[in-house]
């Protein structure tokens, strides 16, 4: 589906839109907020970070971050980062190209145009220098149009503006203010007389005026805080974030809290709404002076402005529409998301640009790199700085067909989940098929199968199903031979539909829709099986009753995944691989299924899917023992309201998380080796008990994004960045260790609810924070 | 010469070769000449707030008629000359030569027949060292019970629409924050040169000695309300400091003479009582029949020259002891009168930047001429002068020489001194802001501003550091950075 996208390049923070259909909805560009910091960091290999990612990298090596560069545009003098000098205009072509690339690879393809903001007081050369920045990032032909006009056209989809009415734009940002008076011309906005801006006057002066007001309220205590102390700093850095939160809360409520967790000192200051508007009010004064300049040089008195539209993220402070209301008296129009309004702007405006001009793309580019960053993009790369992304992809990723849905036509069907995002729909095409045959098919080819059969000779070259299974109770031994197909859509190896009490022993099965199906509570026993080559899945069962044993075989390198069980299945696996699949290795939905010894490695997709589903009656449960996975997306994903228990397995070299939970049932991680994954263990909602894990050299160790989660006696150690990362959920923590992490042994984020159940400990871990940073635990 | 100022240059001899129009080729050359003069700095404020005692006291001579009406109705210069010389520039750029006499020191110029209104400026040349590195431009108070006074001040500083300045930099005289200086101050500020808004105006608290009616602590008070006012979040976003002066003061100390002193110690050698009594107000000072000696004429000179806090601070000095001779009292009532600073500011920050103000005149002459191609669709100059502008930190650097002292901020007395050493206080050169040897090698400059830039970044990421802090570092990384780029370009 075809759709635009708008891109807002803020001094601190930058917004994306897309537009669709009639529609603009604000793009997601980070995990926590859509919008993400206008910050770059530089990694030892060249490659750059961006947002939320660059930002946390910022407290250790702050000579590698790159913050509020838009005030650099076109200054000749390069910024350093890291010794290496590199121009504000290519840090900017970099963070749009990884906007463009974010949203791409979620959308699942290119945006059919792009349109991008500036500020209203930019004259020739900065425009220049843009055009010639979309250039360097490889988007050649994109729009630009100045922030108030985007935010004007984006009011104007909501509210009737006729040419020669006159809209006021007063954007109040993270860290500038701009005022400007827009005229409706036929064809959008035209800015009227010399746009008026404050620099440095934002959201960073109130969330110091708030700070101010913690550390006044604490007195003395702030000033004896060594500044060279990590766990102090990481403290005080997590105050400034409760402050900004008190800020933002202060736009609903009358109240807020400001937790202090210092090292020294525990406490709560309170801050009401009244007094914050005395720490602001001069400030917004500032602001409303520069409004009325922009009104004297557009030559317009306040009764002339239709309307006041405020934009920007702090402008949804109340005293803001107050303080315009009693100095203009006009009405005041403000956005459920002044910070997105002008990257929504942008995005419907995109819509309006030349078709022709539509950038191409394949996500991640490297034309983004160029002589100052020579190096490509690594993977590890775009697991820490496109989490995102990756995600997504990865929900596309697992591929569970139904039978009798078309499936094995090449492109997959998709699972729908609760994720935010639609689900991407990403082709598979199964690369491994066979060559088409050039011997005629075998004559056994179809045959209806009632009674005990050993294989003489292969069964090739099928056009229709290999062997098709009649009777319950009979016993196949492939005898070591062949059964293939011709590669026909909707084809199937060997089926069993309704049969019970089958033995397939000792062969191979390749080159069908399906390798081998067991349907409508047949039950079959697989031994020494190889099933590989498929469009499809190895081996596909379904339905009530269907019962599935599987011994010493083999399910790689199909089209889709290597083993589906769906629909009320029953299995279990011993000593079996499931390797190289397009898909998930091994994926279950509404299944239970057991596995004990065995090798899932090498898939595209997860190594092991749990999907719970939509028929609640049927429960999706996993029991895994002793299973190797190994260089899977990511190693077991519960979703959808999966559960089950992964135990004493190996989960090893996970692009993405060794262990993931998404909206999952209750999962329990026992006694596993989890190493160098993307991150060890993730949780983003569900139930999680994790107890005995060791957890090595991942990029994160934990992250408990919003889980239930108990965390015992696990040991996360050599992780990249944190060892464990807690944002959300409500958490119970007991004799975890952390040791030896590039980043905090342990970070608690103010959304979390986390008890000590004591007997944590922290070591060794990077220089700025070589003991336990417990930072909000309650 | 500063990186700038060549640019400038450089772009102003270009425009001037591509512009057609001849008026706007005549204003650029105007701007060429200009940078090669001395600075131009302009005494602005309102009606009676000591303008003329201020250029009096600066000059060190008695030039600018003081008397208690409002004097000062023309925009006047005072440049240095070979001989004394006065004459008006009428408004069509002619200009003639003006008799003048002197009374009191004062200068007396006829109009001989020309009226305010047609008289563009009175240019005073007159041999004085004060006026070697700064011409001093007397204007027209604000607020002026004419209003047509003040239009001539606001023309001359501000211009409206068009926008080159006069005046490289401002020295605005205020008695107390009143929204009407705002005004004026808003208007000579300009948005365009980004942070180059405070580089070129400083806020004086004249009269400081009246503050308190003249009590012994007005200076105190002075200080303490100049204190207030540098933090005012206004008055900070418009001038680079706020300083106390009591002009008249200093002046009385510089031109004090042995009768003075000892009609001082008269008083001093008063008993206490009948003293005390005495110098309660200015009227009593003036009109007591008692003592006999000084005389009421004598008393009423030394009011008229020292003012009453001087005559004030004068005695007490004596009675205290501390003052037993003509010279110690001169030097004392120049130091209490804060000239001396305000001389030291002057110096640093106006003269020694004389290149950095001088290239922001030409550069905002230039934005006037640009502004005026663009209109009629060529872009050239508007994109010239925005690519000088985006690169020059020099304002930047002199916006923060002139804050941060001023400024709350918590740093460090060391920090503030390396700041202000990386910022050019003590010279433009990367060794001289690096603190390195002269002969410092290329690699030893290198590795020095490496080291400062990672001083500077760790300090602007740090959690502790406040948005002000912040913004100072940041302001630091840059000039290591242009240090560092330009040892790459080399």
């Amino acid at each position: 589906m075809g759709y635009t996208l708008g891109i807002d390049l803020g001094t601190t923070f930058t917004a994306a839109a897309v537009f669709r259909d009639g529609r603009a909805e604000i793009a997601n560009l980070g995990e926590r907020a859509s919008a993400v910091p206008s910050v770059v960091f530089l990694k030892d290999d060249t490659t750059i970070l961006v947002g939320i990612p660059a930002e946390r990298r910022a407290v250790t090596e702050p000579d590698r971050v790159a913050r509020e560069f838009k005030r650099r545009f076109g200054d000749t003098t390069p910024i350093f980062l890291g010794g290496t000098p590199l121009s504000a205009d290519l840090l900017t072509a970099k963070v749009l190209r990884w906007v463009y690339d974010t949203v791409a690879a979620v959308e699942g393809s290119a945006p059919d145009s792009l349109a991008l903001t500036y500020p209203a007081n930019w004259g020739p050369y900065k425009r220049e220098l843009l055009d010639q920045t979309v250039n360097i990032s490889g988007l050649h032909g994109a729009r630009t149009l100045t922030e108030p006009e985007a935010a004007a056209i984006y009011y104007s989809t909501n509210e009737r503006i006729d040419p020669g009415q006159v809209v006021a734009v007063y954007d109040l940002g993270g860290g500038t203010f701009d005022a400007a008076v827009l005229e409706r011309i036929d064809d959008g906005f035209r800015v009227l007389g010399k746009p008026e801006g404050i620099e440095r006057l934002g959201g960073i002066d109130f969330d110091a005026a708030v700070f101010a007001h913690v550390t006044g309220a604490l007195g003395p205590e702030m000033d004896q805080l060594d500044p060279e102390d990590p766990a102090t700093m990481a403290a005080v850095a997590r105050l400034r974030l409760d402050c900004v939160e008190a800020k933002e809360a202060l736009s609903a409520d009358t109240e807020a809290s400001i937790p202090v967790m210092l090292p020294s000192l525990r406490t709560e200051v309170r801050l009401t709404r009244g007094e914050l508007e005395d720490k602001i009010r001069a400030t917004i004064a500032e602001t409303v002076e520069a409004m009325r300049r922009a009104l004297v040089s557009a030559k317009k008195t306040p009764d002339e402005v239709t309307t006041f539209l405020l934009v920007g993220g702090s402008s949804r402070i109340p005293l803001v529409a107050d303080m315009l209301t009693s100095a203009f008296g006009r009405p005041i129009a403000v956005d459920a998301h002044p910070k997105h309004s002008v990257s929504l702007g942008a995005a419907i405006a995109a819509a309006d640009s030349p078709v022709g001009a539509v950038p191409v793309v394949t996500p991640p580019s490297p034309s983004v790199e160029d002589a100052a960053v020579p190096a490509p993009r690594k993977k590890g790369v775009l697991v820490l700085g496109l989490v995102l992304v990756a995600v997504l992809i990865g929900v596309g990723a697992f591929v569970l067909p139904r039978l009798g849905a078309g499936n094995g036509e090449g492109t997959a069907a998709t699972v729908t989940t609760t994720a935010r995002q639609a689900p991407v729909t990403q082709p598979v095409t199964a690369t491994t098929l066979p060559p088409q045959p050039s011997e005629p098919p075998s004559e056994m080819c179809g045959e209806l199968i009632t009674s005990d059969l050993t294989l003489g000779e292969a069964v090739a070259n099928c056009e229709g199903d290999g062997l098709v299974i009649g009777v319950d109770g009979v016993t196949i031994d492939l005898g070591g031979q062949l059964v293939s197909g011709a590669g026909t859509v909707g084809t199937v190896g060997i089926r069993l539909n309704g049969v019970t009490d089958v033995t397939i022993l000792n062969g191979t099965v390749s080159g069908f829709g399906h390798g081998v199906v067991v349907e409508n509570g047949g039950g079959a026993v697989l031994d020494s099986v190889v099933s590989t080559a498929h469009r499809g899945s190895g081996l596909l069962a379904t339905g009530p009753d269907t019962v599935v044993t599987i011994v010493d075989s083999e399910f790689s390198a199909n089209g889709e995944a290597g083993a589906t069980f769906n629909d009320g299945v029953s299995a279990t696996s011993r000593t079996s691989v499931f390797s190289n699949n397009r898909g998930t290795g091994l994926g279950l939905s509404g299944a239970t299924v057991s596995l004990n010894g065995d090798t899932i490695d090498s898939n595209s997709g997860a190594g092991i899917a749990v999907i719970g589903s939509e028929n609640q009656s049927l429960s999706t449960d996993l029991l895994a023992t002793g299973v190797t996975l190994r260089g899977n997306q990511t190693g077991v994903f519960f979703l959808q309201g999966g559960q089950g228990t992964v135990e004493q397995s190996l989960i090893d070299g996970s692009s993405e998380s060794g262990v993931r939970l998404l909206d999952a049932g209750e999962v329990s991680i026992l006694d596993n080796q989890l190493s160098k994954n993307a991150q060890g263990i993730r949780a983003q909602s569900g139930t999680l008990l994790a107890r005995g894990n060791v957890i090595v050299g991942s990029g994160l160790g934990v992250a408990l994004e919003g889980a239930e989660a108990n965390m015992t006696d696990n040991e996360v150690t050599l992780s990249e960045g944190n060892g464990f990362v807690v944002t959300g959920g409500v958490v119970v923590m007991t004799d975890n260790e952390s040791s030896r992490n590039g980043g905090f042994g342990f970070e608690f984020g103010s959304g979390a609810t986390v008890t000590d159940g004591g007997g944590n400990t922290a070591s060794g871990n990077s220089e700025d924070c070589s003991q336990v940073c417990l930072i909000s635990i309650s | 010469m500063s990186k700038l100022n060549e640019a400038v240059r450089a772009l102003l001899a270009e425009a001037v070769t591509r512009t057609t129009d001849p008026s706007q080729a005549q204003r650029l050359e105007e701007q060429q000449t200009r940078l090669n003069e001395p600075l131009r700095v302009a005494i602005a404020g309102k009606v009676k707030a000591g303008k003329s005692t201020l250029l009096n006291a600066l000059v060190g001579e008695e030039l600018a008629p003081t008397d208690a009406g409002e004097c000062t109705k023309i925009v006047t210069w005072y440049r240095e000359g070979l001989t004394r010389k006065v004459s008006f520039v009428s408004k069509d750029g002619s200009k003639v030569d003006a008799p003048f006499e002197r009374s009191d020191g004062a200068i007396e110029i006829a109009l001989n027949g020309h009226t305010a209104d047609d008289i563009e400026r009175i240019e005073v040349e007159w041999p004085s060292s004060a006026l070697r590195e700064m011409t001093l431009i007397d204007t027209p108070g604000i607020g002026s019970l004419t209003s047509g006074i003040s239009e001539r001040t606001e023309r001359f500083l501000a211009l409206g629409e068009d926008r080159e300045t006069p005046a490289d930099a401002v020295i605005y005289l205020l008695k107390h924050l009143h929204s009407s200086d705002l005004d004026f101050l808003q208007a000579f500020h300009d948005d365009d040169l980004a942070d180059a808004s405070t580089v070129s105006a400083i806020a004086l608290i004249a009269r400081a000695d009246e503050i308190g009616v003249g009590r012994i602590d007005s200076m105190a008070s002075a200080d303490r309300i100049a204190a207030r006012y540098r933090q005012e979040p206004k008055l900070r976003s418009l001038v680079q400091t706020v300083m106390p002066v009591a002009a008249l003061v200093g002046q009385g100390g510089v031109t004090l003479t042995e009768a003075d002193f000892r009609a001082l110690g008269m008083i001093a050698a008063m008993e206490e009582e009948p003293r005390t009594a005495l110098l309660l107000t200015a009227d009593r000072f003036a009109d007591s029949d008692e003592p006999v000696e000084p005389s009421r004429a004598t008393r009423r000179a030394l009011l008229v020259k020292y003012g009453l806090f001087g005559v004030r601070v004068s005695v007490a000095l004596i009675v205290a002891g501390e003052v037993t001779s003509a010279p110690v009292l001169a030097q004392r009532l120049v130091g209490i009168s804060g000239l001396p600073a305000l001389r030291t500011y002057l110096q640093s920050h106006f003269a020694s930047k004389k290149d950095v103000l001088k290239a922001r005149s030409a550069l905002l002459a230039l934005s006037a001429v640009a502004a005026e191609q663009e209109a009629a669709g060529d872009p050239w100059l508007a994109a010239e002068v925005e690519r000088v502008q985006a690169s020059a930190h020099e304002f930047v650097e002199l916006g923060m020489l002139g804050a941060l002292r001023a400024s709350t901020n918590r740093l460090k007395a060391a920090d503030l001194d390396s700041l202000e050493r990386l910022f050019g206080r003590d010279g433009v050169e990367a060794t001289v802001r690096l603190g390195l040897d002269p002969g410092a090698s290329q690699p030893e400059v290198r590795s020095s501003a490496h080291a400062e830039l990672g001083r500077w970044q760790r300090r602007a990421e740090s959690p502790l550091s406040e948005p002000d802090v912040v913004h100072v570092s940041r302001a630091a990384m840059r000039t290591c950075e242009g240090i560092l780029g330009d040892l790459e370009g080399a």
